[in-house]
């Protein structure tokens, strides 16, 4: 393709995706009296300032923060080993694990939310972020778990097998070599299980109760009981939400393309 | 520095995938600081070897020993056991020191040992100037030199190369090969070196052993395996051009249950119809520089001669063709085993 051609569809397809979250934004700085209006007067900062108002989205902000970073690494430390067992050591059963995992995945969240509600209560986990990590955790194992498998299995096998002879434990050779080399697929698998986290409405308006737990989603869902006329103050609160994960996917995004496996082996 | 070499004996080894042998019974024994070629076409069971060996693999069946110790059970670090990769198998995240250091670190050497340790090895083999680089900012030549040096580094009981030269470009391949030799005659250390080029297995070798099919053909010195052939495929996977096997009336000999080999060197073609040896044709002439290869047909086979750089002739020209009957090694057609030569009438 060429560049002329690629941008023909680039340009399309980003305005597709960008120009709502534009428009949010440019919402946000709307003055409330002026929304009837084709375009404002003025940009203010007002709706900012009252959706931040009370502390309600800043604490959950820091709530989805705390939860979605703790599902990535969870979700990381349990599949990377897995997928690396998987892909290199030829663990029996590895195709089967693949396929349940695919199968368990397929489950609609709605049908699991009743019994993992009993379940949370029974662990005495219900209402805390930690009973939202587990399910999420074990929700996006499945999709973790395939895009590792499928980076390790695209790492060259000598590289294994040289950090064993150069005297590495399967583990050794695992955390010492294949990890470090892999890290743009982890920070890959990492980055899509954090945004799924981030943006899980049901379990988190199902299980958390309180609001100084609530999540982003179940903070934003729940947002227009509270004010008069909450349009403009919503979309700030929307604008404010999503700046952390655009600042996580924009960090991420340096590993993914860093392209560290050039040169471990010929070309 | 110098590597105390250690012996190596393998002893039956069988090796089967999923019921297909990939391995069947190789016994060869590695002489302290002997270098010694396996050989062999693609898919003979060459990497196998050296996979069962390093301890990368178990073998089916079949014994290991290194220094009269059986090392079977043991894993890779506990063999202390190096290996050159094919494609360097570099860890493209380290730097050459790092990379260089990593056995020894993973071996828990303290740090300045380690330091001491790199630079001579990055000295001996030149690659002083490149320690803080990456892999990836490295030539190809680079990248082959930091691969045995993470080996040499180790000062390992047996070094195992696995067609180490075979991602070089030609020009760079004839010097690494050079220089291979002479580390090898440095060092003093033990070298197992596969490879599927012949002529890289002659000039490195002490010794070469033939693998084909999984099997042993022959194990000797690189002159015994090119003089002395013990099979047919021995006597056609060495050599470049690749020795004359025919059937002997192609040569005016008495037809038997027997193949002539005769190496190129072995046969004179002299232009022209008259003259004493054997009527034949130019089929095709290929100078080499040094030397000519002319290529005859006689009687429906071709033979290939090695002749003076300034033989010229057209295709299709008369030539007679003169040779040694006792320069000739005699193959059974069925067996491909080596056979006496037939009693002149």
């Amino acid at each position: 393709m060429s560049p002329r051609a690629a941008w023909t569809v680039a340009v399309p397809y980003l305005a597709f995706f960008l120009l709502p979250l534009g428009w949010l934004a440019l919402t946000s700085f709307w003055p409330d009296a002026e929304l009837a209006r084709p375009l404002p007067s003025h940009l203010t900062l007002e709706n900012h300032a009252a959706a931040l108002a009370g502390g309600g989205l800043a604490r959950a902000v820091a709530n989805s923060l705390l939860v979605s970073g703790a599902t990535a690494a969870l979700a990381l430390a349990l599949a990377a080993p897995a997928a690396f067992a998987v892909a290199r050591l030829g663990v029996r059963g590895g195709r089967a694990l693949l396929a349940a995992a695919l199968a368990i995945s397929m489950f609609p969240p709605i049908a699991t939310a009743a019994p993992l509600y009993v379940a949370l209560r029974a662990v005495r986990l219900l209402d805390t972020l930690p009973g939202l990590v587990l399910p999420y955790a074990s929700f996006s194992l499945p999709l973790a778990l395939w895009l590792l498998t499928g980076t390790f299995r695209a790492l060259p096998a000598e590289l294994y097998r040289a950090a064993r002879v150069d005297g590495c434990t399967p583990l050794g050779a695992f955390r010492r070599v294949l990890l470090p080399v892999a890290a743009p697929g982890v920070a890959t698998a990492g980055l899509l299980v954090f945004v799924f986290a981030w943006n899980e409405l049901l379990y988190a308006v199902t299980f958390l109760t309180s609001p100084a737990r609530r999540t982003v989603p179940v903070a934003l869902a729940l947002f227009g009981g509270e004010f008069r006329d909450p349009f403009v103050v919503l979309a700030a609160a929307s604008t404010i939400a999503t700046i952390p994960v655009v600042a996580v996917a924009v960090l991420f995004q340096r590993r993914v393309v860093s392209g560290l496996t050039a040169g471990a082996v010929k070309g | 520095m110098s590597v105390a070499g250690s012996r190596l004996e393998l002893d039956s080894l069988t090796k089967s995938y999923d019921g297909v042998a990939a391995l069947r019974g190789v016994s060869l024994s590695v002489g302290e600081g002997e270098l010694v070629a396996v050989v062999g076409p693609s898919g003979c069971g060459k990497s196998t070897l050296l996979s069962l060996v390093a301890g990368l693999d178990a073998p089916t069946s079949g014994v290991i020993r290194i220094d009269g110790r059986v090392v079977n059970e043991l894993s890779p670090r506990e063999r202390d056991v190096a290996m050159v990769f094919q494609s360097y198998a570099l860890y493209p995240h380290m730097t050459v020191r790092k990379n260089l250091g990593f056995p020894l670190d993973v071996a828990g050497l303290p740090r300045r040992e380690i330091a001491g340790r790199v630079e001579e090895v990055a000295a001996l083999l030149g690659l002083a100037p490149l320690l803080e680089r990456r892999p990836a900012a490295l030539s190809g030549g680079e990248r082959q030199r930091v691969a045995l040096g993470r080996a040499l580094v180790r000062r390992p009981k047996v070094f195992l190369l696995d067609e180490p030269l075979s991602n070089l470009d030609a020009a760079l391949r004839l010097g690494v090969r050079a220089e291979l030799k002479k580390l090898h005659e440095r060092l003093g250390a033990t070298f197992v070196y596969v490879t599927h080029d012949q002529a890289e297995a002659m000039t490195l070798a002490d010794r070469i052993a033939v693998l084909r099919n999984g099997a042993l053909e022959q194990v000797g010195t690189p002159r015994e395996i090119y003089g002395d052939p013990a099979t047919a495929f021995v006597a056609r996977f060495m050599g470049t051009p690749p020795v004359n096997l025919v059937a002997p009336e192609v040569l005016g000999l008495p037809p038997g249950s027997a193949d002539i080999a005769l190496r190129p060197e072995d046969l004179r073609v002299v232009l022209g119809e008259a003259g004493p040896g054997l009527e034949a044709r130019v089929w095709l002439v290929e100078p080499m520089g040094s030397e000519t290869w002319v290529t005859v047909e006689r009687v429906g086979a071709r033979l290939v001669a090695r002749c003076d750089p300034g033989f010229d002739a057209p295709p299709g020209a008369p030539v007679r063709l003169a040779f040694d009957p006792q320069r000739g090694r005699w193959f059974d057609r069925e067996t491909g085993r080596r056979s006496p030569p037939p009693r002149s009438p």
